[in-house]
């Protein structure tokens, strides 16, 4: 497990729309979100701030707003996972339903569940790279603090040669 | 023909179940846009390309609201057609088992179907959109027209395509619409095809309801959809096009649209009330404030000559609106679009009353009649009967109306609030003392001209006795028992204007008036009997009318010719008969009280009352006029029509017996002087 990840979502049965009719009965639908698989998905967390020190140059990151938006993200990503597990389980409740009308449905819910499964990947995704940007802020934070609290460096570590003194 | 199946409540519960869903991700996806746009406004290299997902979940909130709710729909359709269906009583498993069929397009009308994918709606309605322009601009066949308005039809109430189809149209491009109609006209007189057009344009309108439907302004009571009101603010229709809507004014655009067209949208078309009353004030503004005749459009055709006149059908809109009837009555209209008006400090009920154009058009008078009708009988009392106030006093003081279909809908607006009339009788008498008030009476005078003029229609004149023995009625159920007085002053005031203002319309005397008159008289007439009916102590004439008002109830409802048994009785025609045909039964009304009510006397003191009124002639008649088989000392007063000849002598003399003269006279008095004190102020003003 990669530090900063948790886990947080286990993923159920692809949502299907469609009369399930029996087992052989295979939607036409079925797999879109293409995220069937039993993957465990880890949401992302923000890390420590790393502060700067007196005199260091600060590395701008804007950590209240970031983690407002992984908190929200990660929760939007959560609820999107379990509401498609949700609509799975309803929809064989209304399995009586047929006619044309249930076929546009039928069509419109395979779009929509399709994009579901994939933008719950994407806020995941964009979660996880909001908590790299921040990690790479405390980085270059530490890089800065070490330089600020280093006193200034000779310009060349060897010694000079001299008199009587061995090199 | 095709059809669908399916177990309704199933459906029903997954719609519900999907939106709950829906409402929570909502939430969270306005929280992504809100945190995502903070992010956005940061220069931090650290930052990694942040996208557009929001964008994409509120969307797909959007989409899934929109599925859910075709589901809803779907099911709302069958239950429509199975009115019975949510009373019977149904076990889980027959719930469970049950599955309904039904024609498809019985589906769409009667649950307002539209398109289950709302990306489907957006494409057909732009695709609808451009096919609507290219044919304003290349022409259209009748076939081809009826091509576009069936693609209509299937998205008509879907609030996606209703949206996108409306801005896309823009104003103008609605107003339009029935003029792409006009063209495509298949020939003939209007005759022919009766209602071609009207059909043809209705499902445009009705996108257009739907679309004002999707406004977060449109109040809650208004909404044909309730599940609108929950709409994403970017999926609904904008303000701006509602004030461009609302504020079109093109009367003498030949080259269309005009405010013909506009009109014919906005009559097929149910707007919510608060853009019908902004639509009437700007259409109605010019006709009102100059007094202006009506027109009709050239071309009636295949609109019909009653829909051939703008303002009436925009009143017509109005008329079927009653909420948006009494909104617009009551305002004072800015008078935006009238040349030479700045404003207006008159609201648009006495605008209404006092426009008189040169030529008279019944059907203009109907159509006025109907929006008068809706602000006077709405329930919203407190904006009602201030409406009502401004009709007494705006006929009253011009001393007519200029439209003869208004006499009856004012009539029954009388009727509605002969409360309002009456108290008009109380108010201050000119002060002996001093200098007298001149203006002190003139809510009096204002009553009493505007009831004359509704004593010119006989519709009229039967309404307002009517409104009077509903007066009386309540009168009688607001007693608390403390005597008949008050009363009996309230009702004898009423009567005084009402009766004045008959005699002073000097009018014939017809049969139908008469048998108002008789029929007012019958009605005080049947009080006596309420109040005697159930002599029990403690009892006030409120608990006699809730156990006796039985035959008063029937009056009202038989009221006027069509209630009247035999002949009219002519002496009705002298106003002196029926005035003191009323005096008459008041007095009657409080000897009744007095017994039933307070109880002044046993039955057998008001027997020996009675024989020794009778004196000589007593001997030898029946003069017992209570109920048969009765004993004791309160026995109930037989109703009068029940008593025998002789019965009802002896109750008369009783009423004229010193026992009742002693017990009543102050009451008696003060009705019968009430009513003359308006008599004789009306007479000396």
């Amino acid at each position: 497990m990669r530090p900063g990840l948790t886990l947080l979502i286990p993923y159920g049965s692809v949502p299907t729309c469609g009369p399930i009719r029996s087992a052989s009965n295979v939607s036409p639908f079925a797999g879109a979100g293409g995220c069937g698989d039993g993957e465990e998905r880890m949401a992302a967390e923000m890390p420590a701030r790393v502060e700067a020190v007196a005199g260091a140059t600060v590395a701008e990151f804007p950590w209240a707003g970031a983690a407002a938006a992984v908190a929200a993200l990660n929760t939007a990503a959560s609820t999107l996972g379990t509401q498609l597990d949700a609509r799975s389980t309803m929809l064989p409740t209304i399995v009586d339903w047929e006619g044309a009308y249930r076929h546009e449905f039928d069509g419109a819910c395979a779009r929509i569940t399709g994009t579901a499964s994939g933008l719950k990947e994407t806020l995941a995704t964009l979660a996880s790279s909001i908590v790299s940007g921040a990690e790479g802020a405390n980085q270059a934070q530490r890089s800065h603090n070490q330089a600020a609290l280093e006193p200034d460096a000779p310009t060349s570590t060897r010694r000079r040669p001299g008199r009587n003194i061995p090199v | 023909m095709a059809s669908s199946s399916a177990n309704p409540f199933k459906l029903g519960r997954y719609s519900s179940d999907g939106l709950a869903l829906v409402a929570t991700l909502k939430t969270q996806a306005e929280a992504v846009a809100g945190a995502l746009a903070g992010l956005r406004g940061s220069g931090s290299p650290y930052l990694p390309a942040l996208g557009e997902p929001d964008a994409t979940l509120t969307d797909l909130v959007g989409d899934w609201h929109h599925l859910d709710e075709f589901a809803g729909d779907v099911a709302n359709a069958f239950f429509q057609a199975n009115r019975n269906l949510g009373e019977r009583p149904l076990s889980p498993q027959q719930l469970d088992a049950m599955v309904l069929s039904m024609g498809d397009e019985s589906i769409l009308r009667l649950g307002h179907v539209g398109y289950a994918d709302r990306d489907a709606a957006i494409a057909a309605a732009s695709q609808l959109t451009q096919d609507i322009r290219a044919a304003m601009e290349d022409g259209v066949s009748a076939d081809e027209l009826d091509g576009l308005a069936d693609r209509a039809t299937r998205g008509q109430f879907d609030p996606a395509f209703a949206v996108t189809f409306v801005e896309g149209m823009g104003v103008d491009g609605m107003g339009r619409i029935p003029a792409l109609i006009e063209a495509a006209w298949p020939g003939g007189e209007y005759g022919d095809n009766p209602g071609w057009g009207q059909d043809r344009l209705l499902p445009f309108a009705t996108i257009l309801t739907t679309a004002m439907d999707t406004r977060a302004a449109t109040p809650q009571i208004d909404r044909h959809d309730p599940d609108n009101q929950n709409l994403a603010d970017g999926d609904r229709l904008g303000e701006e096009w509602v004030r461009e809507f609302t504020n079109f004014w093109q009367p003498d655009e030949f080259d269309q649209p005009n405010n013909l067209h506009y009109s014919l949208l906005v009559k097929s078309a149910a707007l919510p009330s608060d853009v019908l009353v902004d639509v009437a004030n700007r259409q109605l503004d010019y006709l009102l404030a100059h007094d202006a005749t009506p027109t009709g459009y050239m071309n009636g055709i295949p609109w019909g000559i009653e829909d051939s006149v703008a303002e009436i059908n925009i009143l017509d809109a109005l008329g079927a609106n009653q909420d948006a009837s009494l909104d617009w009555l009551g305002v004072k209209n800015p008078g935006d679009g009238t040349i030479y008006y700045p404003g207006r400090t008159a609201t648009n009920m006495e605008m209404l009353l006092r426009y008189s154009p040169n030529t008279i058009d019944p059907v203009l008078g109907d159509a006025l009649a109907a929006v008068v009708d809706n602000g006077l009988q709405h329930w919203d009392s407190a904006k009602s009967d201030a409406l009502f106030e401004i009709v007494v006093d705006t006929v009253g003081d011009q001393d007519e109306v200029h439209f003869d279909q208004l006499l009856p809908t004012l009539g029954e607006g009388a009727r509605t609030h002969i409360d309002q009339l009456a108290d008009r009788t109380h108010e201050v008498m000119p002060s002996s003392v001093g200098d007298a008030d001149e203006n002190a009476q003139q809510g009096l005078y204002n009553a009493h001209d505007f009831l004359r003029v509704l004593m010119t229609d006989d519709e009229a004149a039967n309404s307002v006795y009517r409104g009077s023995l509903e007066f009386v009625q309540a009168a009688l159920s607001s007693d608390t028992g403390d005597g008949f007085g008050g009363e009996s002053r309230q009702i004898g005031g009423l009567m005084g204007l009402v009766t004045e203002a008959d005699e002073n319309a000097r009018v014939d005397a017809t049969e139908a008036r008469i048998a108002a008159r008789q029929s007012f008289l019958d009605g005080v007439g049947l009080v006596k009997d309420v109040v005697g009916l159930v002599p029990v102590a403690g009892q006030t004439a409120s608990s006699a009318i809730s156990i006796g008002s039985f035959a008063l109830d029937q009056a009202i409802d038989n009221f006027g010719m069509s209630g009247l048994e035999g002949a009219v009785d002519q002496e009705y025609a002298n106003m002196a008969n029926v005035r003191d045909g009323i005096r008459a039964e008041l007095t009657s009304a409080t000897a009744a009280y007095e017994y039933g009510v307070k109880g002044t006397w046993t039955s057998a003191e008001v027997i020996d009352a009675t024989n020794a009124a009778l004196g000589s002639q007593a001997p030898g008649m029946d003069t017992d006029f209570f109920a048969d088989g009765t004993t004791g000392d309160r026995r109930p007063i037989k109703p009068y029509a029940e008593m025998s000849a002789d019965e009802q002598r002896a109750y008369n003399e009783w009423l004229n017996s010193d026992p009742v003269g002693d017990a009543i006279s102050a009451d008696r008095t003060a009705a019968g002087q009430r009513m003359d004190e308006v008599i004789d102020s009306l007479e000396h003003r």
